[in-house]
C-alpha cells in the first residue's frame, strides 16, 4: 500500500496537466476557424501542415493570407504572453511568499507603461516602442531590488515596498507624459497601449518577443522544483544545505524578464498573473512541480479564448486588457468567497 | 558522530548572547536545554546550525569545523525541526518530506522515485506513513511535528535539532513526540531539543544543558544536574523535585497554609 502510494505520487497532476494541454491545443486550431473571414477547420489543418508536409494546395491564397500572416502570429502571441504572465505571477507568489503577488508587483509593468509611453512621446517606431518599454520594465525591476535590498530589515517586505513606491513613482510619470502629449494622436496611441492589445501583430513580432520569454522561460521551468523551497520559512530552507539568496534572485531575475517582454509587446493586461495561478492551485496544488507546468498551459489556453473573445465579439475590437479586467476580476472575488466556505 | 560546542560566544550588536559555552554529544544521545525565556537557546541552535556565522568559538563535528563545511554537507550532519511550520500554501504530507531531498538534487532537477521512497520510509520509521497524502496544514500539531521530524530523518542527517517542538502541542501530543524522538535517540540519532518545562527533560532525556544568563549554569546527566537549586537559578521559583519510583517529578512548592 505504502510503495503503491509512493509510485502514484503525482499521477493526478500529471493527468490534469495533460487534460489542460490537450485543451490548448484544441482551442489553438480552433482559433484559427473564427473570425471575419471563414476558414473551415479541414483547411485550416491543411494549410498548417503544408508549412512542413508538402501539400498539394487546394484552398484559396486568401485562407492562407489569414491563417498564417494574420491569425498565425497573433494566436502564437497570445499563447505566450499568457504563458509568460501566468508563470511571473505563480514564481513572484512563491519568492514572496504572498498568494496576492501578480506579475507587476516589481513595478514592470508600470515601468513598461512609462517607456512606451515616452516612445510614443517621442515619435518612435512600433519596434522602438516594444524596446524602449522592455527597457523600462527591467531598469525599474532593478531599481526597486537595489532600493528593497539596502533597506534593513526582512528582504521580502522591503522589495515588496520598494515595489509599491516605484510603481507610483513610475505611474506618475506616465501620467504625466499623457498631459505633455499631442491630444490629436499620441493621447489615443498611450492610451490604447495602456489597455493592452494583440492586434496587429506580425510573425516578425513574434519571433521578436520569443527570445526574451524562452530565455526566462526555461530556467523557471528547470528549477520550479525547488522553488517550493522558497516558500517555507527560510530558516529551514538554509538548514536543508538550499541557498535561498541566489534561487530568490533567480527566480526574481526570470520572472522579470518575461514580465517585461509581454508587457512590452501586448501592453497591460491586467488579471492574468493573479488569476491563472490560483485557478492552476486549485487544479494541481501547490506544488511547484506541477503548478509551473500547469500555470504555463492554462495562462496560454485562457489567454488565447479571451483574445478570441475579442476580436470576434463586437464588431470593433475590444482591447484585451479590458477584458482580462472583466472576467478576471468577478472570478477573483468568485474564488476568494469559495475560500471561505472552506 | 560526535557533536562538540567550544567556547562559544555570540553577540547581537553591543549584547552578548552567549558566553562562552562549551558541551559535547555523542552518538545517540538525547539532550535537553534549559532555560528561561531569552536565554538564547534558538541563538545556540542558529550558531550549530550554521545560519548565524559570526560567533567566535567552535562548533566541530566528529573534530572537523563546521564553518568549513559547504552548507549541502552540514545538512548531511544536522538538521533543524523547527517549532512551527507554517507555509503560505498548502502542500501534502509527502511533499513536505520530500523537499528534504534539496540537499543531494542539483538544482534543475526533481526528486526521483527513489527520493520518494526514502521519504516514505521515514514516514513510516515514525509511524505515519498513512498521512502522507493528506494536507500537511490539516494535520494536528503533534502529527505536523512528526512529519517534520520524518523530513529531517529523511535528510540523512544524524543530529535532529528541535526548537521547543513540544511548545504548541496538547499534553498527549507532547508525550507522543518526546517518545517517539526518545526512540530516535535509542536507533543512534543525536537530539538537541529546547524545552520550557523542565520535567520532560528529567523523564525523556538522559543529558541536560542548562543556560543562564548566556552561559552554561549546568552540564551533564539530567539524573545529577536536575537538583532543586539549579531550577530555582533557572527560573526564579521555588521548586521541589520528589523522588519516585518512576523517577523526579518536578512540582512547584507552595506555601499552603499561608493561603487557607
Amino acid at each position: 500500500m505504502e510503495t503503491k502510494s509512493a509510485t502514484q505520487n503525482g499521477k493526478r497532476e500529471r493527468i490534469a496537466i495533460l487534460i489542460l494541454s490537450v485543451l490548448l491545443f484544441v482551442l489553438f486550431i480552433f482559433s484559427f476557424v473564427i473570425g471575419r473571414y471563414d476558414v473551415p477547420v479541414t483547411d485550416v489543418i491543411k494549410i498548417l501542415l503544408s508549412r512542413v508536409f508538402p501539400i498539394t494546395q487546394n484552398w484559396t491564397s486568401n485562407m492562407e493570407t489569414a491563417v498564417i500572416n494574420i491569425r498565425l502570429p497573433r494566436i502564437l502571441l497570445a499563447c505566450l504572453v499568457g504563458c509568460c504572465l501566468a508563470t511571473a505571477g505563480t514564481s513572484y507568489q512563491s519568492v514572496f511568499q504572498n498568494p496576492m503577488a501578480a506579475p507587476d508587483i516589481l513595478g514592470a509593468s508600470s515601468g513598461a507603461c512609462f517607456g512606451a509611453a515616452l516612445a510614443i512621446l517621442f515619435d518612435f517606431s512600433k519596434m522602438g516602442i516594444t524596446l524602449t518599454a522592455f527597457f523600462f520594465s527591467i531598469l525599474t525591476v532593478t531599481l526597486v531590488y537595489i532600493i528593497g535590498a539596502r533597506i534593513r530589515g526582512n528582504q521580502i517586505v522591503n522589495i515588496l515596498l520598494a515595489g509599491i513606491m516605484v510603481s507610483s513613482l513610475f505611474s506618475a510619470g506616465t501620467s504625466y507624459i499623457k498631459l505633455v502629449a499631442d491630444p490629436s494622436n499620441q493621447l489615443p496611441a498611450i492610451t490604447y497601449w495602456l489597455m493592452g492589445s494583440l492586434s496587429g501583430t506580425r510573425l516578425k513580432d513574434v519571433g521578436f518577443a520569443v527570445i526574451p520569454m524562452l530565455i526566462g522561460l526555461a530556467p523557471i521551468f528547470l528549477i520550479r522544483w525547488r522553488m517550493n523551497l522558497l516558500t517555507i520559512n527560510e530558516e529551514e530552507a538554509k538548514s536543508m544545505g538550499v541557498n535561498t539568496k541566489l534561487l530568490r534572485f533567480a527566480v526574481i531575475v526570470c520572472a522579470t524578464f518575461i514580465t517585461a517582454a509581454s508587457v512590452a509587446c501586448s501592453g497591460m493586461i491586467g488579471w492574468v498573473g493573479l488569476v491563472i495561478p490560483h485557478l492552476s492551485r486549485k487544479i494541481v496544488g501547490n506544488n511547484c512541480r506541477y503548478l509551473i507546468p500547469a500555470s504555463m498551459i492554462f495562462g496560454a489556453f485562457f489567454l488565447l479564448l479571451v483574445d478570441n473573445i475579442s476580436r470576434n465579439l463586437l464588431a470593433t475590437e475590444i482591447p484585451i486588457g479590458i477584458l482580462t479586467a472583466f472576467i478576471g476580476a468577478p472570478f477573483f472575488i468568485y474564488l476568494m468567497m469559495q475560500k471561505e466556505n472552506h | 558522530m560526535e557533536l562538540e560546542i567550544r567556547n562559544l560566544s555570540f553577540s547581537f550588536k553591543d549584547h552578548e548572547v552567549l558566553k562562552d559555552v562549551s558541551f559535547s554529544v555523542q552518538k545517540g544521545d538525547f539532550l535537553s536545554v534549559l532555560g528561561p525565556n531569552g536565554v538564547g537557546k534558538s541563538t545556540l541552535f542558529r550558531c550549530i546550525l550554521g545560519s548565524y556565522r559570526n560567533y567566535t568559538g567552535s562548533v566541530l563535528i566528529d573534530g572537523r569545523d563546521s564553518k568549513e563545511m559547504h552548507p549541502r554537507e552540514l545538512a548531511s550532519h544536522i538538521a533543524y525541526i523547527p517549532q512551527a511550520h507554517k507555509p503560505t500554501f498548502g502542500y501534502s504530507v509527502l511533499d513536505v518530506v520530500l523537499m528534504s531531498a534539496a540537499r543531494h538534487l542539483s538544482p534543475f532537477s526533481t526528486p526521483s522515485s527513489k527520493d520518494t521512497e526514502r521519504s516514505m520510509d521515514s514516514l513510516d520509521k515514525l509511524g505515519i506513513s498513512h498521512l502522507a497524502q493528506r494536507d500537511f496544514m490539516k494535520l494536528s500539531g503533534g502529527e505536523q511535528q512528526l512529519v517534520l521530524v520524518a523530513r529531517a530523518i529523511s535528510q540523512n542527517a544524524d543530529i535532529l535539532i528541535m526548537d521547543e517542538p513540544t511548545s504548541s502541542l496538547d499534553f498527549g501530543n507532547q508525550l507522543r513526540v518526546l517518545e517517539r524522538v526518545c526512540r530516535l535517540s535509542e536507533e543512534g540519532y543525536t537530539v538537541l531539543l529546547s524545552t520550557h518545562n523542565p520535567q520532560h527533560a528529567m523523564t525523556y532525556s538522559a543529558k541536560v544543558l542548562a543556560l543562564y544568563e548566556g552561559s552554561v549554569a549546568a552540564f551533564g546527566p539530567s539524573k545529577d544536574i536536575m537538583t532543586e537549586d539549579l531550577m530555582k537559578t533557572l527560573y526564579g521559583v521555588p521548586i521541589s523535585i520528589l523522588e519516585t519510583d518512576k523517577g523526579g517529578i518536578i512540582v512547584p512548592e507552595r506555601d499552603r497554609e499561608a493561603r487557607s
